[in-house]
């Protein structure tokens, strides 16, 4: 990150090559073989592991370290750890993210952090001898008990064993320098903030094309003619479209497609990842627009393999090109991503059945109406499991508005759920800038405090501003400072 | 176990310890254990919150001075039967400690150390850079010149120190405040009077500074001033893998550490002589840096290749309290009666903190004369005849 | 009884049920929860978890959960190699700041 090198030297794409997405993936019909646990299956080229396995019929991927509950592909992102697979004798491979190799080697780890996998079942069952932090308490006495323990223990530990291949091919990092603005997102917000913002503007997204999380379901719903009677779709769309029109007008902007902000180091600089390739960049400006993670939801069962959020849903599709042909696909939830991923599955020649949480949207269950989709009112997810390698026993109970209830229990099977709550943002790297954050449960999570002051700081939607230059800093200290007081004791 | 956030404080006590990290922890649970009544703990974050939470765990006796060495082995004593004496599991485990040299000018004084450490009875042996692959398969021993192993040396969980201490604390009786702040000391007549805080007045004849890097700012308060720097360390931890690394390894040459932990993590870090020292606590800065991660990636890649495709999950910062000679300052001051510190550790206050609150304990509630406290005291500093250890790392 | 159960994170398997139990017992912060529970500390760095946590801290402690802020989230956000960070420069040290 060195601050004499002002001019972005590198050659992004102009944001103008804009492609719609999901052309290639779709297009691709080209088969490879790839070894799963021993066996030898077939699949489409140019599919992520996740996916091929999923098409497969194969969705627990992993099992989870205490219990040993099957897990599978969650989140779509690389986040969390339900696709977490050995592959080609690396560790820990997000396999929602990788793409198939011929006679790529797939296999299942060995889990259980801390009890093994042949005593997950008898913690499951009995899970209740088994709270959390029982290993601090059981076995101390005497010494020679807990040295036992340890020892016996200590092979249960871990995920995954340490890697066999030797990765010395790492492409070499890149210093992209200093950039006067950088825009994280190529959603609305982005593309709107990106084109507001004068001077060398860097716009960076961890997908290929601009529309952010949305935008390719959008695109697609669009091109199939199902906006029609969503005024939610509609307008969001509209909203869209509009964006990238005042984007054109900005040749100048660089947009860096596939790129992931992995870190932010204090006072100004951020790490990204394109591939495996590392690439730092100073900013003087950051503009957040980075969007939301999904947000499943407290109920027994929220961690079956099969559960979506409607973010995981749009990347499986358009990203990865699940298809959706003949699946039943049990949608519960309100609002523009309720609506869009019951519009994306049609699309995709799914069966979608709504279970719509909100008494508005008046207009859209009209259209659901008109298409014939089943749709459910005054039910919320109760709890989930499995019915088969791939079904979904869901059972839906009445949602209490103002104590009173107006509908009965629905037992139901399905192959696949999307849980369609309003999502929460994802300020992490903010924070690791110097951002404070507190929690807001209206918006779903932890937000950055205060409410904002002029153009420095301004909170969704239009994005978050954090300002590194000396002007901005000599005006609000801790911006450009470490913020977290940790631990000052007396 | 702690009382609630709203609870006030009591109106007397007979002993108030500053700082709920492993030295406050383990000082309370001695005193009490001592037959002390009405002890206080003041912290202002959380229990473990300062350097003790932040530390790598790690506890040897590999050390260049017999008196640095007699603490460490008392203080492995202390911790092999931990977990039992505290009923709380604390994941003490004696994988050993190889420490490496990739210096030759190194080895005269690795092996005078191997003498020193067997004649006090701590069993390490000097080992050539070939019989290192034994312990650690897959080091690069290449450019190493030869390397000390002691068995016995090992790692805990510094967390669960702390709660299995604050539990033992709690079944004595002893009372420990979180998320509550000193903001006064009154001193009269030469002695200790009473504390304030946040959440009320407290009357005690007794004052323990166990506040680690902010020990300074606190002793200030009674007149004390204390030589202590903080210094900014960072540490990192990968993704949990399982065990292939048994033992900590240290170097000696360049300052990198590393294990792995009892969750599968490899946890460690790496000195950096260019960061600054702090005096003034508002001042510190516990942000992670990226320059620490690289320094430490490239290092752990070049000495055990293996790693180069693990991950890196999380890395943090903490402060060490540092003196000139690198030992703790114990005791009181003549100046302050009922006023005593176990301060200054210099990044090594979670290996010794069991044994000096055993022998601080003894003096605090006894007044008997410790040799060890008398030449850990803050007068060594005026003689200006200080005896460094040769082996302090990262 | 084995069957679903409602994970509060997903990395470490921490059920909701086990959290209010760990709260209990004493752990009454947000730092020291994340620690004895093991919320939040997985591969996903308590992207999954962390808010959820808090606001049942918050219900838990009946104070509002405004007061909540969230345990320093560390970088990186995304773990990487120990090889890929290797083919970084190492960064200039930070200045001492001027006080």
């Amino acid at each position: 990150m060195s601050p004499h090198r002002s001019a972005l030297h590198r050659e992004f794409r102009a944001t103008s090559a804009w492609r719609p997405p999901g052309k290639d993936v779709t297009l691709d019909q080209a088969q490879v073989k790839i070894r799963f646990e021993g066996r030898t299956l077939t699949c489409r080229s140019g599919i992520t592991v996740a996916v091929a396995l999923w098409e497969n019929g194969i969705r627990a991927l992993s099992r989870s370290p205490k219990y040993g509950h099957p897990r599978g592909v969650a989140c779509a992102r690389g986040h969390c750890t339900g696709c977490l697979m050995r592959v080609d004798g690396r560790p820990n491979v997000r396999t929602c993210e990788l793409k198939v190799r011929e006679g790529m080697d797939i296999r299942r780890q060995d889990t259980g952090a801390f009890y093994g996998p042949l005593l997950q079942k008898t913690v499951d069952a009995g899970h209740r001898f088994f709270p959390v932090g029982f290993y601090y308490k059981w076995f101390t006495r005497p010494p020679f008990v807990s040295r036992t323990f340890l020892r016996g223990i200590r092979p249960l530990t871990g995920v995954g064993r340490i890697p066999t291949v030797d990765d010395s091919a790492t492409p070499m990092a890149e210093d992209l320098g200093r950039v006067e603005t950088v825009v994280i997102g190529a959603g609305p917000s982005g593309l709107e903030a990106a084109a507001a913002s004068s001077g060398q503007v860097l716009l960076i997204d961890e997908n290929e094309a601009s529309g952010g999380q949305r935008g390719p379901a959008l695109d697609m719903v669009a091109a199939a003619g199902d906006l029609d009677g969503f005024p939610l779709l509609a307008a969001a769309h509209q909203r869209l479209v509009l964006a990238r029109q005042k984007l054109d007008s900005r040749p100048d902007i660089r947009f860096a497609g596939g790129t992931r902000v992995i870190a932010g180091y204090q006072p100004d600089g951020l790490l990204l990842r394109e591939g495996e390739q590392l690439l730092t960049v100073a900013c003087g400006k950051l503009i957040w627009a980075a969007g939301a993670l999904d947000t499943l939801g407290l109920f027994p069962g929220n961690d079956t393999p099969g559960l979506l959020g409607p973010r995981a849903l749009y990347r499986l599709v358009l990203r990865d090109g699940l298809r959706l042909e003949g699946l039943q696909v049990l949608i519960v939830g309100r609002g523009l991503d309720f609506w869009l991923s019951a519009a994306l599955c049609a699309a995709g020649g799914a069966r979608p059945t709504l279970v719509l949480t909100s008494s508005r949207e008046h207009d859209e269950v009209a259209a659901a109406v008109q298409r014939n989709w089943p749709l459910h009112t005054g039910l919320v997810v109760g709890r989930v499991r499995r019915a088969g390698p791939a079904r979904l026993d869901v059972a839906l109970r009445p949602r209490s508005v103002d104590g009173a209830t107006s509908a009965s229990h629905l037992d139901m099977e399905t192959d696949l759920l999307v849980v369609c709550n309003s999502g929460k943002p994802a300020y992490d790297i903010p924070h690791q800038l110097g951002r404070a954050l507190a929690l807001d449960p209206d918006r779903g999570g932890f937000l950055p405090t205060g409410s904002g002051s002029g153009s420095l700081c301004e909170v969704l939607p239009g994005g978050l501003t954090l300002d590194f230059r000396g002007e901005a800093a000599g005006d609000h200290p801790g911006e450009a400072r470490n913020l977290q007081p940790e631990a000052p004791t007396p | 176990m702690i009382p609630l956030h709203s609870e006030p404080v009591p109106s007397a006590a007979d002993a108030v310890i500053v700082g709920a990290g492993i030295n406050g922890l383990a000082t309370a649970y001695e005193l009490a254990r001592q037959g002390l009544k009405n002890i206080v703990v003041l912290e202002k974050n959380y229990l473990g919150s300062g350097s003790t939470g932040r530390c790598g765990g790690g506890i040897r006796q590999q050390w260049t001075t017999e008196e640095n060495i007699q603490l460490a082995a008392e203080s492995v004593a202390i911790y092999e039967r931990m977990s039992a004496e505290l009923g709380y599991q604390v994941f003490f485990r004696q994988g050993g400690y190889l420490m490496i040299t990739e210096q030759e000018e190194d080895l005269p004084a690795l092996r005078a150390a191997v003498d020193l450490q067997r004649r006090c009875g701590v069993p390490t042996d000097f080992l050539t850079p070939r019989e290192c692959l034994d312990i650690v398969p897959g080091l690069d021993v290449g450019d190493l010149k030869g390397a000390t192993f002691c068995p016995k040396d090992g790692t805990a969980y510094p967390f669960a120190v702390v709660w299995g201490y604050a539990r033992a604390c709690h079944r004595l009786g002893v009372k420990i405040f979180i998320k509550t702040t000193l903001t006064g000391i009154e001193a009269a007549a030469g002695r200790i009077q009473a504390v304030d805080t946040d959440r009320g007045r407290i009357s005690t004849p007794v004052l323990v500074n166990c506040a680690g890097p902010w020990a300074r700012s606190l002793a200030a308060k009674v007149g004390v001033e204390l030589p202590n720097r903080q210094e900014r360390h960072e540490i990192m931890v990968s993704e949990p893998l399982k065990p292939f690394l048994d033992p900590m390894v240290i170097s000696i040459t360049n300052g990198i550490y590393f294990s792995q932990s009892m969750r599968g993590e490899i946890v460690g870090g790496i000195g950096d002589p260019a960061e600054p020292r702090w005096e003034d606590p508002e001042d510190f800065a516990t942000h992670s840096g990226l320059r620490f991660a690289v320094r430490f990636a490239r290092e752990l890649t070049r000495l055990y290749p293996r790693t180069r495709s693990v991950r890196m999950m999380r890395q943090w910062a903490g402060m060490y309290d540092v003196t000139p000679d690198h030992r703790p300052i114990l005791g009181g001051v003549p100046e302050v009666g009922g006023y005593y510190h176990i301060c200054g550790f210099s990044g090594h206050g979670f290996m010794l903190g069991p044994m000096v609150a055993r022998r601080m304990a003894g003096f605090i509630t006894t007044g008997r004369e410790d040799p060890i406290i008398t030449s850990l005291s803050l007068a060594r500093f005026a003689g200006g005849d200080l005896q460094a250890d040769a082996f302090v790392v990262g | 009884m084995s069957g679903p159960k409602i994970i509060l994170c997903r990395c470490e398997d921490v059920t909701l049920e086990e959290f209010r139990a760990a709260y209990r017992e004493g752990f009454t912060e947000l730092e020291s929860l994340k620690r004895y529970t093991g919320v939040g500390t997985g591969f996903c760095q308590g992207k999954g978890c962390l808010s959820e946590a808090a606001a049942e801290l918050a219900a838990l402690r009946q104070i509002p959960p405004s007061e909540l802020r969230p345990t320093t989230i560390r970088p990186p956000s995304e773990p990487m190699t120990f090889g890929q960070l290797a083919s970084l420069e190492i960064p200039e040290p930070a200045a001492p700041e001027e006080s």
